[in-house]
């Protein structure tokens, strides 16, 4: 019977008499034997015949021969034996034969992985076969327990953990096996070439003959650590699986100074697993954990971990060289360090950081707060009229705030306060603890830290000036930093009386009773009415306000409130209330629409509701004092939309659009604007009409989409910032706090100088957030622009509440002036031949005309050979600002077409001005693809967060919850369709407030017959249900009233 | 001659002696795949395209020949 050993480096197979008998048999049996098996080619010549000592129970040691084979050839044969042994071969030999299938397996698969051993004397490369995780571990386990006792019957292997030898014999195989498969070929021996970095001396000796990795030490440690923290996402498996190296520091002992960090390996779990150094040592008398990961390897890591960690942590220097590492102890100089930065430095290099819990510095660290009080209030608390038309002034005019001065040149009176944390110091225990001269102290029985040279200037500040008066801008900028880098541990602000209030966002208790406007043709949800106070409050301190809330949460609105508030509480010009006369108005009448819509530089009028009449123009004498009308900056392509929301909402409004060839200038211009009291116009004219719009000093300039003044030095952000206005208010979607530039930028234009000059908030805030991931500046940068920046999300509670499921809204877009030259001809051409055409032909001239109608106001490039994307089309303008915002928010968007080529002219649009890979469903995508294109967008964390799709291939039977915006890029006229693909998203599983944008055109075919569809009339009906096909009923008169394109269509600037 | 019951312990295996066909990662991406580029490049040679290449080579060798048996023979010690 043949019996098969394995010596950690060989094979060894001897031949027993039969079962029952061990007595050994010559060699020449064995050959015998393995020849019946599977032919005399298996044995390989190299085996050779070796006197062995076999400990056999119940017999002793008794000597043996047997055949010795190397790694590669047992491998060799053993994969050839039979499946099934005869009686000839011995469990022993069922053992290795079945190790070396997993074996082959492993190399056929690619589940191998080469290694570096840590030195004992030499640095050696291996190859190691990857297995399972734990639970395949133990199988492997249980399986070396069932071998055969004659498996470990050498005097060698007698004491080696079961598994330890099966270990060993995956391993040298596999390394084997590698090995000779890379042998005698001249393209892998390319790699024994001399010299070669260290990586590559280390490919030469996993495929060499010699397994030693030859250099210098630090060298070999450097790839010995790259090695080890390349293989980690295989070989962390089991239950201490992703361990990481920790640091946990603990508070001096009675009666010592030194403070004590502790070594330990913890889990990513919720309760974490933590094996502490000292457990990790004593588990060394163990045998194995898991294959691959002996305890030894394990340790191995540790140390390597902690040479990796010294590079953030000097002190560890001091241990390095330690048998057995298991902590060290710090001085109160470096715990300091270690708590104010080695600790984050660690963290941030994957280390798991442990402080006490009053170590974070927001609880125990020194700073000083500037507390301020107001020297005056606002206005008298008889005053039971807030007077909107003009904030810090009286009825007379007179200023209210002491010295006459408002918002941020209102004078406050300051005194320094010293704070641990929130709590507050007086004078005499600040002076007593910084006399202590030791950055880590007691007080009231807790640890606070002081930073010594901070303390010291803290104490040269309170000498010079413990308290006095300063304007509130002066007061914020000092209080975070703004006024001078002088290393004082500034920590923010805290106010009293109307300043308190300003700081906490809380409105006056008259302004938080303030109702929606009457005029105010709609209704504020209970959060657009708190949105609403709030600019309301900051108007009435002479403060900026940039209210920039989520997306679709109704900025357009609450601003138009905000306007229509003022409207209601001025006077107009010569003291009289604006008349306002009704005129009635076919609403279902697509020239209705275009008659009441201006061309550029002319009124706008209510389309289906009030018309305003205008006030006849009266000369104002001082017209840079008294101008009543707001100036909002809009991008060009949502200038359309705000006319439309400011008729549906506010028809009492009149609203100049300044744009396009035909705007006045001069004199003329300033004459014109006493008539209005919104004056919209685009981000281009600011610059380009700045003489103009200098020459009226504004009641209020707006900003829409207020990123677009994100750089600074624009010539469109300095214009803004020279136009006089008495307010300022800032609209935008994105969380500007998180984009610097921007934030200074529109800052800027809100408060001036509140955020110091560009260099100074560059040092105090762009470098240290940006560029050293300073968290704490970063907190305190939101805590200063906090008072003027309003923020909500769809997921704050007081949102929430009051939103539903699913929020749909339309998004007016404009024309570009070559969509609106291509609209135009088109139009003509379909006209001129639908003329001289009748039946089936008409039919066909018009719907094709249609389609193309439709394409250009989808994108020109649709029907033009030019490809080029960028600002062509007003819509896929539009559309990539709010994915923009979409992806800001961490959100995800599907986008409906009903075009392949534009899903394709989109899909490149977003790559290249967004820098994101959208995913694009249409009816050419092969089933498995398209499953796996919703497995992508719908597995949490996907990088792919917007999913175009044809309408026709997307529009049913698919679950995408993933998104909570629905974009349809054009219409389907259907609502029925519309709401299928929207259900995408709403359905079950979505757990978000879903938005749906539907894109309109303005002036277009799009728009009419959206509005005929808003009207559900008997036309909307016919519309659902015939598609396009009622169009081709019309006269050639109706079908030019739906298709004529309206002047105010085009964006212009 | 050795008692019968202890020689059976000897030479036979308990009852977990059986296959281990589930304790690989067949099907599973492949070890490169799952580790991705290295940390540490040389200049002028392609680390991870050559450790590719030894992968492709060495499961190509073991598919086509078991584990290779006509492949040349170990050096002899």
């Amino acid at each position: 019977m043949l019996i098969a050993i394995w010596d950690t480096t060989h094979l060894l197979i001897w031949a027993s008499v039969s079962r029952d008998d061990l007595q050994p048999q010559p060699v020449e049996h064995v050959r015998t034997l393995l020849g019946d098996l599977a032919g005399d080619a298996l044995l390989p010549a190299t085996a050779e015949q070796v006197a062995i000592d076999v400990d056999v129970t119940g017999l002793g040691k008794i000597a043996v021969n047997a055949l010795r084979l190397k790694p590669a050839d047992a491998i060799d044969l053993l994969t050839t034996l039979p499946d099934t042994l005869p009686a000839t071969c011995s469990d022993s030999v069922r053992v290795w034969t079945i190790l070396a299938k997993i074996v082959v397996k492993s190399l056929s698969t690619q589940q191998f992985y080469p290694t570096l051993k840590h030195p004992t004397e030499s640095y050696g490369a291996t190859w190691q076969p990857l297995l399972g995780g734990r639970a395949e571990v133990e199988k492997l386990e249980r399986f070396a327990h069932a071998m055969p006792g004659v498996c470990r019957s050498l005097e060698s292997t007698k004491d080696v953990h079961p598994l330890r030898l099966v270990e060993t014999f995956l391993s040298e195989t596999t390394d084997a096996l590698v090995r000779r498969s890379v042998a005698n070929d001249s393209f892998f021996a390319r790699v024994h070439q001399r010299p070669a970095a260290v990586d590559v001396r280390w490919l030469s000796a996993l495929l060499g003959e010699s397994r030693e990795v030859e250099g210098e030490a630090h060298e070999l440690q450097q790839l010995y650590d790259d090695v080890h923290l390349w293989l980690a996402p295989i070989t962390d498996t089991g239950e201490q699986a992703n361990l990481r190296l920790g640091f946990l520091l603990r508070e001096p002992a009675e009666g010592t100074e030194l403070w004590p960090v502790d070594f330990r390996l913890v889990g990513d779990e919720d309760e974490p697993t933590i094996l502490t150094a000292p457990e990790l040592w004593r588990q060394q008398a163990s045998p194995l954990t898991s294959l691959g990961r002996t305890i030894a390897e394990r340790q191995e890591k540790f140390i390597a971990e902690l040479r990796r960690a010294m590079e953030y942590f000097p002190s560890i220097e001091r241990i390095i060289h330690s048998e057995k590492p298991t902590g060290l102890e710090l001085t109160p100089v470096e715990a300091f360090a270690f708590m104010r930065s080695w600790g984050h430095s660690l963290e941030e290099a994957a280390f798991h950081v442990d402080l006490p819990d009053w170590a974070s510095p927001e609880d125990s660290e020194l700073s000083l707060r500037l507390s301020i009080t107001p020297t005056d209030e606002l206005y008298d608390d008889d005053d039971d009229v807030f007077d909107a038309a003009a904030p810090g002034e009286a009825r007379n005019g007179q200023p209210l705030t002491a010295g006459g001065r408002v918002g941020l040149d209102s004078i406050v009176r300051f005194d320094w306060r010293v704070a641990i944390g929130q709590t507050n110091l007086t004078i005499a225990e600040f002076e007593s603890l910084v006399s202590k001269q030791s950055p880590l102290v007691k007080f009231k029985d807790r640890w606070v830290q002081i930073d010594l040279e901070a303390a010291r200037k803290a104490q040269d500040t309170m000498t010079k000036s413990a308290s006095g008066k300063l304007t509130l801008g002066e007061a914020f900028r000092v209080a975070y930093g703004l006024a001078g880098d002088d290393g004082v541990p500034v920590g923010g602000l805290s106010g009293a009386d109307w300043v308190g209030r300003l700081l906490d966002q809380v409105p006056d208790a008259k302004l938080q009773e303030l109702p929606q406007p009457e005029t105010f043709l709609g209704e504020l949800r209970p959060y657009q009415l708190r949105g609403l106070q709030w600019m309301a409050y900051l108007d009435r301190l002479g403060l900026g306000a940039c209210l920039a809330d989520d997306m679709g949460l109704g900025k357009t609105i609450q601003f138009i409130a905000l306007m229509l508030m003022d409207h209601a509480a001025s006077p107009s010009p010569q003291g009289e209330k604006t008349e306002v006369r009704e005129t009635p108005v076919e609403a279902d009448s697509p020239a209705s629409a275009e008659a009441s819509v201006s061309t550029s530089g002319t009124e706008i009028t209510p389309a289906t509701a009030n018309v305003v009449a205008m006030a006849e123009p009266v000369p104002d004498p001082l017209p840079q004092e008294r101008g009543m009308a707001t100036l909002l900056f809009a991008p060009a392509s949502v200038i359309g939309n705000w006319t439309r929301e400011l008729e549906r909402f506010a028809p009492s409004l009149r609203v100049l659009a300044h744009h396009g060839p035909e705007r006045k200038h001069g004199e003329a211009f300033v004459e014109n604007v006493k008539k209005y009291d919104v004056v919209i116009t685009g981000y281009a004219l600011a610059h380009r009409d700045l003489e103009d719009l200098k020459r009226v000093m504004w009641h209020r300039v707006a900003l829409d989409e207020a990123q677009k003044v994100k750089n600074p030095s624009s010539a469109a952000s300095a214009a803004i910032r020279a136009i006089p206005a008495r307010r300022r208010v800032a609209l935008t979607g994105t969380p500007i706090e998180n984009h610097l530039s921007e934030l200074w930028s529109i800052m800027e234009v809100l408060n001036p100088g509140l955020l110091g000059s560009p260099a100074q908030f560059r040092q105090r805030f762009v470098i240290p957030v940006e560029k050293m991931n300073d968290h704490r500046r970063g907190q305190l940068l939101r805590e200063m622009i906090r008072p003027f920046v309003l923020r909500r999300t769809k997921s704050d509670p007081e949102v929430a509440v009051n939103l539903p499921a699913k929020m749909e809204m339309r998004v007016f877009t404009s024309l570009t002036p070559e969509q609106a030259a291509m609209y135009e001809r088109i139009t003509a051409e379909m006209l001129a031949s639908v003329e001289n055409a009748s039946g089936i032909r008409r039919r066909g001239l018009i719907l094709a005309g249609l389609t193309r109608l439709k394409q250009v106001c989808d994108h020109p490039a649709l029907l033009t050979e030019s490809k080029h994307i960028d600002g062509r089309s007003g819509k896929a303008e539009r559309l990539v600002d709010m994915l923009e915002e979409v992806l800001g928010e961490g959100e995800a968007a599907l986008v409906f077409t009903q075009y392949r080529e534009m899903g394709h002219l989109l899909e490149e649009l977003i790559r290249k001005r967004l820098d994101h890979d959208p995913l694009f469903l249409h009816g050419g995508v092969p089933v498995k693809d398209r499953d796996t294109m919703i497995e992508t967008f719908q597995k949490a964390g996907s990088k792919q967060r917007i999913f175009i799709l044809s309408l026709r291939a997307g529009g049913l039977g698919l679950n995408l919850t993933a998104a909570n915006h629905v974009f349809h890029y054009d219409r389907w006229w259907n609502p029925a369709v519309e709401a299928q693909a929207t259900d995408r998203a709403h359905r079950i599983g979505q757990n978000k407030i879903v938005q749906v944008h539907k894109f309109v055109s303005i002036g277009t075919v799009e728009e009419r017959i959206d509005k005929l569809l808003a009207d559900k009339t008997a036309l909307a009906e016919n519309i659902v249900t015939s598609g396009d096909q009622w169009l081709t009923n019309l006269s050639t008169d109706d079908l030019k009233k739906y298709l004529a394109l309206s002047s105010e269509a085009v964006e212009e600037e | 001659m050795a008692d019968p019951e202890t020689n059976l312990d000897f030479i036979d295996a308990g009852v977990d002696l059986h296959s281990l066909d589930d304790l690989t990662h067949d099907g599973k991406p492949t070890v490169l795949d799952r580790l991705g580029p290295a940390h540490f490049r040389s200049k002028g040679f392609s680390f991870m395209g050559f450790l590719q290449t030894v992968y492709d080579h060495v499961a190509e060798q073991t598919q086509r020949n078991g584990s290779s048996p006509e492949a040349p023979a170990e050096p002899a010690e």
